[in-house]
């Protein structure tokens, strides 16, 4: 799903016409075929004032840039099947100890009894431990943002906490302290929200959306400006000197994308000199 | 409460437990060593469920990951009534509907200097839970869990939440659907 940079179509400026993030449109029905470079966009973002979006086919366009999915979401209208779905992707790193992203407060549609969850996360990568936090929704609305310890044995422990409100962009974190008695903490907005002692050396990162059952829709819609994403994607490792927070994507070949069922969900990330952005929507949604 | 290391909570969480069975607040169950991330599927065997016998307060699954709780002294005042708690901990619940433990406890939570004077709920849950990481090694996904233990805690003083916690423990009988006699130690459901 990666593309080269001239190929995205619109983006979102901030009011010093920075580019923020961006995304290529590969089936949206709302729109016609690519045409627009990335450096065009660019010099359409300089000029901008104001959160706008550039369409290759309409120019400048006056809806909100962060007007996303909220009160129910859509409701794909599929087969209840309970299965697990994920999209998003992963970053292989022997000696990382911090993963955090701006993960958008998206509010899908949830099957009844299922749930609805985007997070970043650290794993083993190997016995499947992990530790994540991001937000997760229950079926009729019922919003939290959460933290889960676990392991593929079929462990998993899960704070809840106060959700935050749909559309809004969070700050989120999982670090790992070595040695230390609670080495997993949450971090929402640089605030510590929450720890757990739980014992594995992270081995990879990830950043995905996930559901429970393709009745479920899959964080994000696939018209323009209603994709669940995350910005500011980074990892900490070690680096000389010292260590630091460097992007997900290094050099455009570190990170890895999945999606378990593509015919249903789509991925896709802003090529800036790193991908350091993720989008991720469900094709039977537009919003 | 002065800084403690992950060893002495450990101990604290099993002096909990031998409290709790002392003073028969809550039942619960006996301290097993096993940690999660080396957990084996259980034997098999009969419980009885929450409808002749409410199943414990899983202070060991907390105690486990940091949080330990210890009860009451008899006759220690709230500000807050257990009712009014009850209240606030079932609203903040997605589909425990029905308490099937409670008690009056102090919580010491991830390692801090303080403890906090709580009602303490044990809900049934059974919401499905995110299962972990995408299979990067190439394995299939992941089977989905149903949380078997819920706890909420609600401040006796405040009246506010304190901690919400959720989870599966292959250990743990599955706690929904209800019903008097179960099997257990199968593969958790999904």
């Amino acid at each position: 799903m990666r593309r080269g940079p001239g190929d995205f179509k619109w983006s979102f400026c901030d009011r010093k016409g920075t580019l923020l993030v961006a995304s290529n449109l590969l089936r949206s029905p709302d729109e016609g075929p690519t045409s627009m470079t990335g450096r065009m966009v660019r010099l359409a973002c300089a000029g901008m004032a104001g959160l706008a979006i550039i369409s290759a086919t309409g120019g400048l366009q006056g809806r909100p840039a962060l007007a996303m999915g909220g009160g129910d979401g859509c409701n794909p209208t599929r087969t209840l099947d309970g299965a697990q779905y994920m999209d998003g992707e992963y970053r292989p790193k022997t000696t990382i100890s911090g993963v955090t992203a701006a993960e958008l407060n998206y509010s899908p549609y949830v099957a009844p009894g299922y749930v609805a969850v985007a997070w970043v996360m650290l794993t083993d990568a190997t016995e499947k431990l992990y530790s994540q936090y991001g937000w997760l929704e229950y079926s009729n609305n019922v919003r939290h943002m959460f933290s889960q310890v676990g392991n593929s044995a079929g462990y998993a422990y899960t704070q809840l906490y106060t959700a935050q409100p749909i559309n809004s962009l969070s700050s989120v974190e999982v670090s790992w302290v070595s040695g230390a008695s609670h080495p997993y903490r949450y971090y929402l907005g640089g605030v510590l929200q929450g720890q757990d002692t739980y014992s594995f050396t992270p081995a990879e990162s990830q950043i995905s959306g996930e559901t429970y059952s393709t009745a479920t829709q899959m964080p994000g819609g696939y018209q323009t400006t209603h994709y669940q994403y995350w910005s500011n994607e980074r990892i900490w490792y070690p680096s000389t000197p010292g260590g630091g927070w460097h992007y997900f994507n290094e050099n455009w070949n570190t990170a890895v994308a999945f999606n378990t069922n593509t015919s249903l969900f789509g991925q896709s990330n802003y090529p800036s000199p790193y991908l350091d952005s993720q989008f991720i929507w469900d094709w039977s949604c537009p919003t | 409460m002065p800084h403690l290391t992950t060893g002495a909570k450990r101990l604290l969480g099993r002096a909990a437990l031998l409290t709790l069975v002392a003073a028969g607040s809550v039942s619960c169950r006996a301290f097993s060593p096993t940690s999660p991330e080396s957990a084996q599927a259980p034997s098999p065997r009969l419980s009885v469920s929450a409808q002749t016998q409410a199943p414990p307060i899983p202070v060991e699954q907390l105690a486990q990951r940091g949080v330990v709780l210890t009860t009451a002294p008899p006759g220690t005042p709230t500000t807050v009534t257990q009712a009014q708690a009850e209240t606030t901990a079932l609203s903040d619940s997605v589909v425990g509907t029905v308490v099937l433990n409670s008690g009056l406890m102090t919580l010491n939570d991830s390692g801090s200097a303080d403890t906090t004077l709580c009602w303490i709920f044990s809900l049934n849950s059974g919401n499905v839970l995110p299962s972990g990481p995408y299979n990067s090694g190439g394995s299939g996904p992941a089977t989905p869990l149903k949380a078997n233990f819920e706890v909420v805690a609600v401040d006796a003083t405040k009246g506010v939440i304190v901690l919400h916690v959720e989870g599966h423990d292959p250990t743990l009988p599955e706690l929904t659907p209800p019903t008097s006699i179960k099997s257990e130690g199968k593969t958790p459901s999904s």
